[in-house]
């Protein structure tokens, strides 16, 4: 009878026992795994210097390259800005143009801290701590673009900027060439995006009408010093700009607008059609009056004029992100 | 003194008396609540003595182990939902994989807790209340209080040392069962492959996100054991009392288990 | 040994005890008897402190037990030997582990000193072979008298017996009259019996009381009680087929 009792004394005690050593365990586990810390291996700390850091937390990815090498180890307010300080399980050497800047990981949120070691052949930078990139601001470029988009379809006085040059056009080509600014910078700097693309199909639209006014004035228009080509070819290069920028996908606006086929193919067909113009005025005289007699270069320019105004509605319809919507919404 | 003496009180006058009455009594009970919780936990320093440690394994046992079946079919089902549910939202978006952080979090943070809470605040706190209230109306307590055994040492602080460390166990084990079950809906319905399911729920998920859930399942523990132990002292009236006392000890719980869970993930992580 | 003193007492919005007093000698049994729901139990939990009372005071020994609070509550507590009406075992403990409750919880004492203990104490209400059996095992008797046995197991001054006899058949009825004898002549025990069964009463108690309407009618020895005037006592002493002129003494050992 007592030895009964005794054993299922026993029995109660190692039940609850084991299952609270094996939830010990899990929980040791789950708590190495989650706190991706690599608890065995040397690590390598660096210190990054952010005016801003976007709701970065401790324990957060860093990754270089797409692969993610460590994580955040925590974050320190300082006089000169928030510092950093992660832990790298696999070095990286920074060259002189290093880009170490805070990332949305995914449209659920989450962050990362992305470095870019900068080019190779550049030498190597070795400091006490690294000045990162300010983050890129999704909502506050929205809402610039919205502001710039009102200013151009509301305000009376912006009709002027329909009249802007070429020179124009080409100054944000090369501003965008040189890759200073992503899409967003871009239009939150100057006027707007719609003003980019309105600009190069109010240039298409002068070609056009220029060539409508009939043969006579071919002459004058190929005499013209090379303006007509000059002009087509800023246009094309804008363009392309703008379709490149989207499609490499390297803003977060980018990427959604990538990830939405319909914009991107809209502007990577507006540049196809205008580039298509271009190169067939560069092939000389005959070429031109073949095309005039079947009018079909002037069915090309205006088609490609109104692709790109498509566009600029697509853009504006089409968003995929609700608050990038609601705040275009918002602003008409 | 832990048995209450009989109390009489005229009925209350109109609606504002009885509105009264219910605040002041309510406090009081929280009040009383309280105290008991705190001498439990003056207690545990008798938690070692041969006769605690016993009764705690066996507490522990009751609560937990024999909770584990339904616990089990419990988790499963709320990770699977929560995959199906997320997983169809995604599907939308090309986002399917992402399911595997959507469970992971809201098991480890809220879900696990939240469910364990409620199973043994329906198996363990209804129990605990009725096996209090039936000694209470047998006048068993106040036998042990007469023969000087303090019956919240006695009764008490063996399930709130079972339970505190129970729950969070539990809590746990739903934890994974769901990420194990929000796995299978990933593989089967969602096309999401196991190996990607689970990179991806230990990719965002934080040691953060799982103490917080362990925390509240340490919360959820003492308070299904306090409210429930208070219930049961609290009864009157016999037999009918006892059922009173359980209801109540199993309402009070779940209404309490949403509340401080909130105001856990609220302190956390706003 | 134990005094009430002006002792008053509202339960439910009635009056059950009004201003209520008496004396308990030491070593005497006190037979509190009355018909049900009187407030017998009630007078008895007050010496113990279940219940406090309204007005007035209840003294063990020395103590106002009334307005002890904490430990000096817990020491006059230890004095008593309380057999509940419907025994009050713990259902998880067997009868056994019952009974030891309070050496184990209270006494530094070995395990075996416990065991022989217990055992004689068992053997004492004639339950020596029922210590295995589980409280819901057992019969309403069998549970008064393994109550009993952990009422007594700690050798206490003063033992409260409510209603000890109740709900028993007449031969158990009498064995467990016989151990109050027995523990008064022995051990010197204080009792303090509750009944209604004055069968009992008369043949145990050495002063018996009779609580009727919130206050005590009579208190008396058995032989004065029985002949008794007043008018409640002599309804209660028909209703039971007990007269002036009856047996009753007889009974007595
Ligand atoms: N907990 C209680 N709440 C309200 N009234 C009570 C309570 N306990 C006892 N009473 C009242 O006190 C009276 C006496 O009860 P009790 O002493 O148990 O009777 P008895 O003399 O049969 O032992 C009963 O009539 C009952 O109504
Ligand atoms: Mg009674």
């Amino acid at each position: 009878m007592r030895a009964k009792c005794i054993n299922r004394e026993l029995t109660t005690e190692v039940i609850v026992g084991a299952f609270m050593m094996t939830v010990l365990l899990g929980l040791g586990y789950f708590t190495i795994i989650l706190s991706r810390q690599a608890w065995f291996i040397e690590q390598q700390p660096l210190d990054v210097r952010f005016a801003h850091v976007m709701g970065l937390r401790d324990g957060d990815n860093v990754v270089c390259r797409g692969m993610p090498i460590g994580t955040v180890d925590r974050l320190e307010l300082r006089q000169d800005g928030v510092h950093v300080l992660a832990n790298l399980e696999s070095p990286v050497t920074l060259h002189e143009d290093y880009v170490i800047t805070v990332v949305t990981t995914s449209i659920l949120g989450g962050r990362h801290l992305e470095i870019n070691e900068g080019t190779h052949s550049l030498p190597i930078v070795e400091r006490e701590f690294y000045d990162g990139t300010p983050p890129y601001d999704l909502i506050g470029d929205a809402a610039a673009v919205v502001n710039g988009l009102r200013k151009g379809l509301v305000e009376e006085g912006t009709i002027e900027n329909f009249r802007k040059t070429s020179e124009q056009l080409r100054d944000i080509t090369t501003r965008i060439n040189e890759g200073e600014g992503l899409l967003g910078r871009l239009v939150s700097k100057d006027d707007t995006l719609y003003n980019d693309i309105a600009a190069s199909a109010k240039a298409l639209r002068e070609i056009t009408g220029r060539l409508q006014e009939g043969k006579s004035t071919i002459g004058k228009l190929l005499s013209d010093d090379d303006k007509i080509y000059k002009d087509l070819t800023a246009t094309v290069a804008s363009l392309r700009a703008v379709a490149e920028r989207l499609e490499s996908g390297k803003s977060t606006l980018g990427k959604l607008m990538s990830d939405d086929a319909e914009i991107y193919k809209d502007l990577a067909e507006a540049t196809a059609s205008a580039k298509r113009i271009a190169e067939n005025l560069e092939k000389g005289e005959g070429l031109i009056g073949r095309m005039l007699t079947d009018d079909s270069l002037y069915d090309d320019v205006s088609s490609t004029v109104k692709e790109a105004r498509d566009t600029m509605e697509d853009m504006r319809e089409a968003s995929p992100v609700s608050t990038f919507s609601s705040i275009f919404f918002g602003a008409f | 003194m832990i048995t209450r003496e009989p109390e009489f009180f005229p009925p209350p006058k109109g609606m504002l008396g009885r509105i009264g009455r219910g605040v002041i009594f309510s406090c009081r009970e929280a009040g009383l609540a309280g105290i008991m919780l705190v001498q439990a936990i003056l207690a545990t320093r008798f938690m070692f003595t041969r006769r605690a440690r016993r009764e705690i394994i066996d507490q522990m046992f009751m609560a937990g182990i024999k909770s584990l079946k339904v616990i089990t079919v419990v988790a499963v089902f709320t990770g699977m939902i929560l995959a199906l549910q997320t997983g169809i939202e995604l599907r939308k978006f090309n986002q399917e994989v992402n399911i595997g952080t959507a469970v992971m979090v809201s098991m480890l943070r809220e879900m696990g807790p939240f469910m364990t809470g409620l199973i043994l605040a329906a198996c363990v706190g209804s129990a605990i209340a009725a096996q209090i209230g039936t000694m209470v109306v047998s006048e068993e307590v106040a036998a042990l209080e007469i023969m000087s055994i303090d019956p919240v040492r006695f009764l008490v602080m063996p399930r709130l040392v079972a339970m505190t460390i129970m729950t969070p166990a539990l809590a746990f084990y739903t934890c994974i069962l769901g990420v194990i079950g929000g796995g299978i809906v990933g593989a089967t319905q969602l096309g999401v492959s196991w190996q990607a399911y689970i990179d991806n729920a230990t990719r965002f998920a934080d040691v953060k996100d799982l103490y917080v859930g362990i925390l509240k399942g340490v919360l959820f523990g003492i308070i299904i054991t306090t409210v429930s132990c208070h219930e049961g002292f609290a009864t009157t009236q016999g037999a009918v009392g006892v059922g009173l006392s359980t209801r109540q000890a199993v309402v009070t719980s779940f209404l309490l288990l949403l509340i401080v869970g909130y105001m856990v993930t609220r302190l956390f992580y706003v | 040994m134990i005094r009430f003193e002006n002792v008053s007492k509202t339960l439910g919005g009635r009056k059950i005890l009004d201003e209520v007093s008496f004396v308990i000698e030491p070593g005497e049994t006190f037979v509190i008897c009355g018909p049900s729901g009187v407030g017998k139990s009630v007078t008895l939990k007050h010496m113990v402190r279940l219940l406090t009372p309204d007005d007035g005071d209840v003294f063990v020994g020395d103590n106002c037990i009334s307005d002890a609070e904490g430990r000096e509550l817990e020491r006059t507590r230890e004095w008593f030997g309380y057999l509940f009406q419907g025994g009050a075992l713990l259902a998880w403990l067997n009868v056994f582990e019952n009974v030891a409750l309070p050496l184990r919880e209270k006494t530094p004492l070995a395990d075996a000193e416990i065991r022989k203990r217990v055992q004689t104490t068992l053997d004492l209400v004639e339950m020596g072979g029922d210590g295995e059996k589980m409280p819901s095992e057992i019969s309403g008797g069998m549970r008064k008298r393994a109550g009993l046995a952990r009422a007594i197991i700690h050798d206490p001054k003063i033992v409260l017996y409510d209603e000890p006899t109740s709900g028993l058949d007449p031969v158990t009825s009498r064995t467990i009259d016989a151990l109050i004898e027995r523990l008064q002549k022995e051990k010197n025990v204080t009792s303090v019996v509750v009944t209604h069964d004055l069968h009992s009463a008369l043949s145990i108690g050495n002063r018996i009381a009779m609580l009727n309407n919130a206050h005590i009618v009579e208190l008396a020895t058995p032989k004065e009680f029985v002949s008794s005037d007043n008018a409640d006592v002599q309804n209660f002493l028909a209703s039971q087929f007990i007269t002036r002129e009856g047996s009753w003494e007889r009974k007595r050992s």
